[in-house]
């Protein structure tokens, strides 16, 4: 489906992933994936080139920031824009669009718009 | 004294009554009576109480009455006709006063006593006295009274002497000036001011300590009403309250009052003042006995101590305070863990439920009831999300305080940056007044641009219709000459309710619940600041406006 976006989405939470997945790509310029295992996750991204890895911090099978090191170690992944999603920060630090180490990152909960409008600023689209 | 008046007049000589008895042209009776006169004299003299001695002008003794020999313990028989009479009050040869009268050598009498004078009342006569050391076995003090006989021609023909044992009454006289002495002394060295008064008020004796006081001799104020003395003309009330207390004590009353005197230099000193009536043995008020003392340095010592007692409530609050503090910060670090968990718990769920009613919403057909009730769900997610936020900012631990030089400016202006879009939507002007060369503070950037984000927003959202906002920035010097930033943020909104200015900083206390205010921003801000060893103040006046005044050390 050129043209549209396509995403990798890491989460262990198996609705949440349902559910983006669903209103992304009811915009129509979604492509989602989506998994609740990271290791899995790590495997999609090598064989799938996202254009945008979203990515859960605090999974029990593997921390996400560990999976963002396997991505940028891997000249496959290494170039794929990665944005944290997690639910833990602080009020103010989401409207300054700030880094975890050198990252982007998507408080949870976040609004369907919020998202999309995330994306395409780091994406610069 | 009654010796001297029974012989003021001079005393006619036996001898000479002898001659008259002798004379052969009187009659017989007369001689008979002239024996009878000279027996009788004979008698008084010998039977007197007081002791007597009498020697003729060739200062041979020719009475030495009974008297006598018990007071010198020499008799009368080994004397009469001797001039022996000195060894009675001496172990040397010295003139008696009778010697020195028969002598007529008055002018040399300093040589032989210390203590003397001419009589009073008899003519030629010679008053001496002094202590007599073991005379007749004990100390005396003799006071010697000699009148001198003449004849009818006018010649010295004998010297009366009498003594008089007066011991008893000069050791007692002694006593008595030794105890005045004591008395004086005690009265004239104590720190207390003591007088003593007519019952009408005029001061007849002061002591010392109260005379240093106002530097006055007794002079100046003895025989004087006492409210007319120094001690009381600075104060026409109090000469008047004085005035009235002579005249309740002259009745019988115990008068006590606090009082000021002006000292020599002009010093107020506070006097706890009394009046006391003294009476005699009869009950009636003689005199009136003012004392003062001094209690300037009492008062001083009970101000001091009221005032470290007040330092020391206060230290004790300030400890209890702490404690709370202490305790409060100890149940926030635990509840922050639980709100760390818990959020996380959280957020997960409402993060699924958010794109779970997204999706609802894009799915269900555009009818009005169903995108109302997927809108109001949603609102209540994200606001489900603040509360959580909100929480976390306010109980997570205590982050370390990370301080670093900050530019005071640029620190407010990218603090505006977070709220800048909605001063376009509420209509807010903005005005920012910064102090040129203002330092650069150390301070933790983060924990006090929350501060100012707080702070900020409660500003916009008091002015829903628009309104203007200015921040100040200055340095200042506080009471104890420290330098302070000061940030001031002030408004044109709704301002606070009176009744509620005393919890604005009560954790979940919040005047907007009803738009999402979780009560928390204040309570973060005030305990950020005060983890800077700063203040903030807010001071507001209903329908007015509110100011928040943010103090930090410039260390």
């Amino acid at each position: 489906m050129p043209g549209k976006i396509k995403v990798l989405l890491i989460d262990d939470e198996k609705e949440f992933n349902h559910f983006v997945k669903l209103n992304l790509e009811n915009t129509g310029e979604f492509e989602v994936l989506a998994t609740e295992d990271p290791i899995v996750g790590i495997d999609l991204a090598r064989r799938n080139s996202p254009d945008l890895i979203l990515l859960d911090i605090y999974m029990p099978k593997l921390d996400g920031t560990a999976v963002a090191e396997s991505l940028l170690a891997d000249s496959l992944t290494s170039n794929i824009p990665i944005v944290f999603l997690t639910a833990l920060v602080k009020q103010g630090e989401l409207s300054k669009n700030s880094t975890i180490a050198g990252r982007h990152y998507i408080a949870k909960p976040v609004t369907t718009g919020d998202l999309i409008s995330q994306i395409k600023v780091i994406l610069k689209k | 004294m009654q010796n001297k008046q029974k012989i003021k007049k001079p005393v006619v000589g036996i001898k000479s009554l002898r001659k008259r008895m002798n004379r052969p042209k009187e009659s017989r009776l007369k001689k008979e009576a002239l024996e009878e006169k000279e027996r009788m004299l004979e008698a008084v003299i010998r039977n007197s109480a007081v002791a007597i001695f009498v020697i003729n002008a060739r200062h041979k003794v020719v009475y030495w009455n009974t008297a006598c020999e018990e007071l010198t313990g020499l008799e009368a028989k080994n004397l009469i006709g001797t001039s022996n009479h000195w060894k009675a009050f001496y172990d040397h040869y010295r003139p008696c006063v009778a010697d020195i009268i028969i002598d007529d050598r008055f002018s040399d009498i300093a040589r032989f006593y210390k203590n003397y004078r001419k009589s009073d009342c008899v003519l030629n006569g010679i008053h001496a006295e002094g202590w007599y050391l073991k005379l007749n076995g004990k100390d005396r003090y003799l006071v010697f009274d000699a009148a001198p006989v003449y004849n009818t021609n006018g010649k010295l023909v004998a010297v009366v002497e009498t003594l008089q044992d007066i011991s008893e009454f000069k050791t007692a006289e002694k006593k008595l000036q030794e105890n005045e002495q004591k008395m004086r002394a005690v009265f004239d060295q104590t720190f207390q001011f003591i007088g003593l008064m007519t019952p009408k008020g005029i001061l007849i004796q002061v002591n010392r300590a109260a005379l240093d006081l106002i530097g006055s001799p007794a002079a100046e104020v003895l025989g004087k009403p006492f409210w007319e003395a120094p001690w009381w003309t600075h104060s026409p009330e109090l000469q008047e309250k004085l005035r009235q207390a002579v005249k309740k004590a002259a009745g019988g009353k115990f008068i006590r009052f606090e009082a000021t005197h002006l000292d020599k230099e002009g010093a107020v000193h506070n006097i706890d003042f009394s009046l006391k009536p003294v009476k005699d043995k009869d009950g009636r008020i003689i005199f009136l006995l003012p004392e003062g003392r001094d209690i300037t340095e009492f008062l001083q010592a009970e101000r001091l101590l009221k005032e470290s007692e007040q330092d020391l409530q206060k230290c004790y609050i300030e400890f209890k305070q702490t404690q709370a503090e202490l305790i409060q910060a100890e149940k926030m670090g635990a509840l922050g863990r639980l709100a760390s968990n818990l959020a996380h718990e959280i957020k997960n769920p409402l993060a699924i439920n958010l794109q779970g009613l997204e999706y609802l919403k894009s799915m269900l057909p555009p009818d009005k009831a169903y995108t109302d009730t997927i809108e109001s769900l949603i609102k209540s997610n994200l606001r489900a999300d603040k509360i959580l936020k909100d929480l976390l900012n306010f109980a997570r631990p205590a982050a370390p305080l990370i301080f670093e030089e900050t530019d005071i400016p640029a620190l407010i202006n990218s603090s505006l940056f977070f709220v800048d879009p909605q001063t376009n939507l509420n209509n807010v002007t903005l005005t920012r007044q910064f102090a040129p060369d203002l330092p650069r503070v150390r301070l933790d950037y983060n924990q006090i641009q929350q501060v100012l984000i707080n702070v900020f927003i409660n500003a916009f959202d008091a002015m829903p219709q628009g309104g203007s906002i200015t921040v100040t920035a200055s340095q200042v010097e506080d009471a104890l000459n420290r330098e302070n930033l000061r940030i001031v943020i002030s408004d044109t909104g709704c301002g606070i309710k009176e009744s509620d200015i005393g919890r604005i900083f009560e954790p979940f206390f919040s005047t907007k619940k009803e738009t999402g205010g979780t009560g928390l921003g204040l309570a973060i801000s005030k305990a950020i600041i005060e983890s800077h060893r700063g203040t903030i103040e807010i001071k507001s006046r209903y329908g007015e406006g509110t100011s928040a005044i943010i103090s930090l050390p410039i260390v």
